[in-house]
C-alpha cells in the first residue's frame, strides 16, 4: 500500500515550489517578454506541477494545469503574445493552482467548478486570432512508443504518457503490441514488455509530441512521424478539449448552467442572505489557506552548504572525541609505568597530558559553538522567499489605486529565523499596502510636486549587528504631524502637545485607538491597525522605527533579532529565586530614593523618574514569593516599557546580563500568566523568564479597577 | 523476586505487563513501565508562580524543562519532607512529560493480569476512578494507578476542591 499522505505532503512542497517560480517567472515575463530562457523556466515549472499532479492521481490538477502549459507552449513557439490579459489570466490560474494545492495539503475537497470561468478565459486565449495561423494545421502523426523495461521501477506508469497525448491531440487509433512479452516463465513481473502503436491526429508539431516523452526519453524508443492526411473536418482544439470529458460540448455548458452552488440555492429560498453566503465562503477560503498554511510550514529545506557544514563539524567533533580518549588512556598508561621507574619524569608527563587535555578541551569548546551556531544557521531562511510575494501585492494594488508604483527589492538574501519570517509577512502586507494606499500620491498629485510619475516602493532587509533589519521605504507625501497630533487629541490619547517630540509624534500612530480610517487616511497617513503590526513585531522581540519627511517619503524599519530562540535577558534576583527579564523591553535599572515612591492608593504605587510617574509593581507580590527587600530604595527598578507606556518592576537585586535560549516549561505545565517561558541557567537550573507584556497587563488591570 | 522472576516465566503465555512499584508514606503503588522514561534524583525544582501547591515547579532534564509534581500532596497525604530516596518518576502521558515525585522506587515487577484484581470500592486514601486495580505480589498488596488520570488537570483541580472541602469540614 502506497502511503500516500507521505506522496501528497512530498507533492504539496514541491508544488508550491513550482507554484511561487511560476508566479515570480510570469511577473518578471511581463516585464521581459523577450527573455526565453525564463519563458522556458515557467513552462518547465507548469510542466513539472502537471506531471507530478498526474503521477500522484491529481487529475483535475494536472489536466487544469495542463491548459496552462498549453498557453504558455504557444507562448514559446510565438503562436501567441503575452499581453497583460493573458499574464493576467495565466496569475489567476496559478492561484487556483495554488488553492487546489492547498486543498489537497489540508485534506479538504476543491470545488473545480470553481475553475469553469478560467478554463473558459484560457480557451478564449488559446483560440485568439493569433492562434490560427498556419501551423494549426491538423496533421496525423504515427508514433512507435516502445519504453524501456524498467518504466514500472521509476514509478512511471506509460498509461499517462497516453493520457496526456491525448491532452494535446486526438488519438486516431491505438495498438498494444505484445510480441516481446516473453514466456510466463521468464516473465519479471516488474518489467515493462510492451510497446505501442499510436496514431495521433493533432494541430502540434513532432517535437511538442516528444515533449510528451520527455520523462520516459531515457531508455525508451520513440519514433513520431508524420501520416499525410487531409485535416479539413476536424474540430477545433478547444471543442477536442471538451470531448475528452466523453460529453458534448453542449451537454457541458447546459450542465454547468443548470447547475447551482449550496449558497446559491439557499440564498434563492431566502433562507440565508447572499451577504452571509459570501461572508461563509471568504471564511471558508480562509480556513482552507490556515490550514494549509500550517501545514506547508513544518518542513524546512536547507542549503545544502549549510548541512555539509554542519556535518564537517561533527565530524571534527568525533575526531576530538577520540583524541580525548587517547589523551585519557595514554595519561594513565604513562603515569602507571613511570611510577615504578623515574618518577620525576612520571609527573612531567602528566603535566603534559594535562596540558594536552586543555588543549583539546578547548578545542571542544570552539566546536560545540560552532555546532551551535550551525546548527542555528539550519532554522535561517533568506527573506527573498517572502519578498517576493509582495511584487505581486504591489502590482496588482496599486493598478486598483491607478497609481504607478514601482517595487524595488533589496538584501533578499538576509537571513531569518524561519518562525520570525512567517510572522514578519502580515504586518510587511499591512505596511505595503499603506504604502500605497496612503502614501505614494496619484500620479498627477505627483507630477505637481515636481516628483516622478512613477512611485517607488523599496523594500530592503539587512544585517547590523546581532539583529536584522528590514525598511519598507516610499517616497510619497511623508506623514502629517499636524494631523497626527489633532487626531490624538481628539481620540483622547494624548491631552495637548506640549513637549511632544517629532519621534513621538510619529509613534502615535502605534497607539491602539489611532485607527484613523476617515481622518487621517485622507490626508496623508496610515493608522489602520498600525498598534497590529507593533504589536505582532514586538512579539517577536523586535521593534518598529519611523523616519519621515513631509513630501519626501517615509521609512519604517523593522528591528529584529536573528533568531527567536536566542535572546539578551537581564538576570534579577526575587527572594531565592533567578528570573530573567528579556532586554528588548528594558528601558534602564534604577534605585528610587525614598522620597520618590508614592502610593496613590492601596493598591498602586508609583516612583517618580525624574518627573515622570512610573506605576511600581512588586515582582514578589505578583509572583507570590517572599522576599526580603521589601523597600524600593533597598532594592532596585527595572524599567520596561509595553506599548508606549513605562512600568516599573521591582527586584532584590540585579545580577547581571546574559544571553539564554529561551524554552518553554514542558507541554504538561500550565500556562501562567506572567511567564514567558523558562532558560537554563550554567549551573544546570532552570530560571523563569519573564513575560513583560503580561505583567504590563496585570498592571493595567490593578490601576483601572 | 524469585516469586517474581517464576511469574515471569510461567507468565510468558498469560497476558500480563511491567510495573514500576514506589512507595509513598509506606504504602506501595505501581505505574505502568510503558508509561515511565527514566527515574532521576530529586533535586534543584524551580517553582513556578501561581500553580497549585502539589505542582512544585520544573526541573532541567537534560536540556528540556519539564514539571514536576508531588504525587503525595497531590493526594492530600501531607508531609512534604524530602530524603535521601525521594526521586522523580520521569512520566510520559496524554499530555506530554511529567515528574512525579515519591518517596521511593521500589522495583520494577512483572504482573500478569491474573494476579490484577478489581478496584476495592472503599478502603483507599485516594480516588478510586484514579486506581486501575490492585496488584497481588506475594503476601503484599500493590495499588496500580492510571497515570493519565492522575496526572491530568482536571481530576487535579477536582481533588483539590475536595481537598479544600475536607480541611473545612475537619477544622
Amino acid at each position: 500500500m502506497v502511503d500516500f499522505k507521505k506522496l501528497y505532503s512530498i507533492f504539496v512542497d514541491e508544488a508550491m515550489e513550482r507554484i511561487a517560480e511560476l508566479e515570480d517567472g510570469l511577473l518578471q515575463f511581463e516585464k521581459s517578454s523577450e527573455d526565453k530562457e525564463l519563458l522556458n523556466t515557467i513552462f518547465r515549472a507548469a510542466h513539472t506541477i502537471k506531471g507530478s499532479s498526474g503521477s500522484i492521481g491529481l487529475k483535475d490538477i494536472s489536466a487544469f494545469t495542463h491548459h496552462m502549459e498549453e498557453i504558455l507552449d504557444m507562448v514559446r513557439q510565438e503562436k501567441l503574445s503575452p499581453d497583460k490579459e493573458l499574464i493576467n489570466t495565466l496569475l489567476d490560474a496559478t492561484d487556483m493552482i495554488k488553492e487546489m494545492v492547498g486543498c489537497v495539503a489540508s485534506e479538504t475537497v476543491f470545488d473545480f467548478g470553481r475553475c469553469e470561468g478560467l478554463l473558459k478565459r484560457m480557451e478564449e486565449i488559446k483560440k485568439s486570432p493569433e492562434s490560427g495561423g498556419k501551423s494549426q494545421e491538423i496533421k496525423t502523426f504515427k508514433i512507435i512508443f516502445a519504453p524501456s523495461h524498467d518504466l514500472f521501477k521509476r514509478g512511471i506508469d506509460p498509461a499517462m504518457i497516453i493520457d496526456d497525448l491525448r491532452g494535446i491531440g486526438e488519438i486516431v487509433s491505438i495498438k498494444c503490441l505484445t510480441e516481446a512479452v516473453p514466456a510466463l516463465s521468464d516473465m519479471n513481473p516488474e518489467n515493462l514488455y510492451l510497446r505501442w502503436d499510436i496514431q495521433l491526429r493533432t494541430d502540434k508539431d513532432a517535437s511538442e509530441i516528444k515533449n510528451v516523452f520527455e520523462f520516459v526519453e531515457e531508455g525508451s524508443e520513440i519514433k513520431i512521424f508524420p501520416v499525410s492526411t487531409t485535416g479539413k473536418d476536424v474540430p477545433f482544439i478547444g471543442k477536442m478539449l471538451i470531448d475528452e470529458g466523453v460529453v458534448k460540448a453542449e451537454d457541458v455548458e447546459d450542465a454547468l448552467k443548470s447547475q447551482k452552488r449550496l449558497g446559491e440555492i439557499l440564498a434563492e429560498q431566502g433562507k440565508v442572505s447572499p451577504v452571509n453566503v459570501e461572508k461563509a465562503l471568504e471564511k471558508q477560503r480562509n480556513i482552507k489557506m490556515d490550514s494549509f498554511k500550517k501545514s506547508v510550514s513544518s518542513t524546512i529545506r536547507v542549503d545544502l552548504g549549510k548541512l555539509d557544514h554542519l556535518i564537517n563539524i561533527v565530524g571534527e567533533m568525533v575526531i576530538i572525541h577520540s583524541m580525548f580518549q587517547q589523551a585519557i588512556q595514554g595519561g594513565n598508561w604513562l603515569s602507571v609505568t613511570d611510577n615504578g621507574g623515574n618518577g620525576k619524569n612520571g609527573s612531567l608527563m602528566t603535566h603534559n597530558s594535562a596540558q594536552n587535555m586543555e588543549a583539546l578541551f578547548s578545542q571542544l569548546q570552539r566546536i560545540g559553538k560552532d555546532i551551535q551556531e550551525s546548527a542555528m544557521s539550519l532554522r535561517m531562511l533568506p527573506v527573498g522567499e517572502i519578498f517576493q510575494r509582495f511584487i505581486r501585492l504591489v502590482r496588482e494594488l496599486s493598478a486598483s489605486k491607478n497609481k504607478d508604483i514601482e517595487l524595488i527589492i533589496t538584501g533578499e538574501d538576509t537571513e531569518l529565523d524561519k518562525g520570525v519570517l512567517e510572522k514578519i509577512a502580515d504586518p510587511l502586507v499591512h505596511l505595503i499596502r499603506n504604502s500605497i494606499d496612503h502614501g505614494i500620491e496619484t500620479p498627477q498629485e505627483r507630477l505637481n510636486k515636481g516628483k516622478p510619475e512613477k512611485g517607488t516602493i523599496h523594500l530592503s532587509a539587512y544585517q547590523m549587528g546581532d539583529a536584522v533589519y528590514i525598511d519598507v521605504e516610499d517616497d510619497g507625501r511623508g506623514l502629517n504631524k499636524e494631523k497626527i497630533v489633532q487626531n490624538a487629541m481628539s481620540k483622547g490619547i494624548i491631552t495637548n502637545d506640549q513637549g511632544l517630540t517629532d519621534e513621538q509624534i510619529c509613534n502615535l500612530i502605534f497607539m491602539p485607538g489611532f485607527s484613523t480610517a476617515d481622518t487621517v487616511t485622507d490626508v496623508s497617513g496610515r493608522g489602520v491597525g498600525m498598534d497590529v503590526v507593533k504589536k505582532n513585531i514586538e512579539s517577536l522581540n523586535g521593534k518598529v522605527y519611523i523616519r519621515t519627511r513631509q513630501d519626501t517619503g517615509t521609512t519604517i524599519s523593522i528591528k529584529l533579532p536573528l533568531t527567536l530562540a536566542i535572546i539578551d535577558g537581564l538576570t534579577v534576583l526575587i527572594g531565592e529565586e533567578i528570573f530573567v527579564i528579556p532586554i528588548t523591553s528594558v528601558v534602564e535599572s534604577l534605585r528610587p530614593n525614598r522620597m520618590e515612591v508614592k502610593s496613590l492608593n492601596e493598591k498602586v504605587e508609583v516612583i517618580n523618574v525624574r518627573g515622570e510617574y512610573i506605576p511600581l509593581m512588586r515582582l514578589y507580590e505578583i509572583l507570590g514569593i517572599t522576599s526580603w527587600k521589601k523597600d524600593p530604595w533597598d532594592a532596585i527598578v527595572i524599567v520596561t516599557m509595553h506599548e508606549g507606556r513605562k512600568y516599573g518592576l521591582l527586584a532584590d537585586e540585579l545580577l547581571g546580563e546574559q544571553q539564554i535560549v529561551i524554552k518553554n516549561l514542558g507541554t504538561a505545565t500550565p500556562k501562567v500568566r506572567g511567564i514567558a517561558g523558562g532558560t537554563i541557567l550554567g549551573d544546570g537550573r532552570v530560571a523563569l523568564v519573564l513575560d513583560v507584556p503580561g505583567i504590563a497587563e496585570m498592571v493595567k488591570k490593578q490601576v483601572t479597577t | 523476586m524469585t516469586q517474581v522472576l517464576a511469574e515471569r516465566e510461567t507468565g510468558i503465555r498469560s497476558e500480563g505487563q511491567e510495573y514500576v512499584t514506589f512507595s509513598l508514606n509506606d504504602e506501595e503503588y505501581a505505574f505502568d513501565a510503558l508509561n515511565i522514561r527514566e527515574i532521576i534524583e530529586f533535586g534543584n525544582v524551580t517553582k513556578v508562580p501561581h500553580l497549585p501547591d502539589f505542582f512544585k515547579g520544573v526541573i532541567n532534564l537534560r536540556g528540556t524543562i519539564i514539571p514536576v509534581v508531588d504525587l503525595k500532596q497531590k493526594f492530600g497525604m501531607g508531609s512534604r519532607n524530602y530524603q535521601k530516596h525521594t526521586c522523580v518518576i520521569v512520566t510520559e502521558f496524554s499530555k506530554g512529560v511529567m515528574g512525579v515525585i515519591v518517596d521511593a522506587v521500589s522495583d520494577v515487577m512483572y504482573l500478569s493480569d491474573e494476579s490484577i484484581s478489581a478496584t476495592p470500592s472503599f478502603g483507599t486514601k485516594i480516588r478510586t476512578d484514579f486506581i486501575k486495580g490492585m496488584g497481588k505480589v506475594g503476601d503484599r498488596l500493590v495499588l496500580i494507578l492510571d497515570v493519565n488520570k492522575v496526572l491530568t488537570e482536571e481530576e487535579a483541580s477536582v481533588i483539590n476542591e475536595q481537598l479544600t472541602v475536607s480541611e473545612q469540614v475537619s477544622s
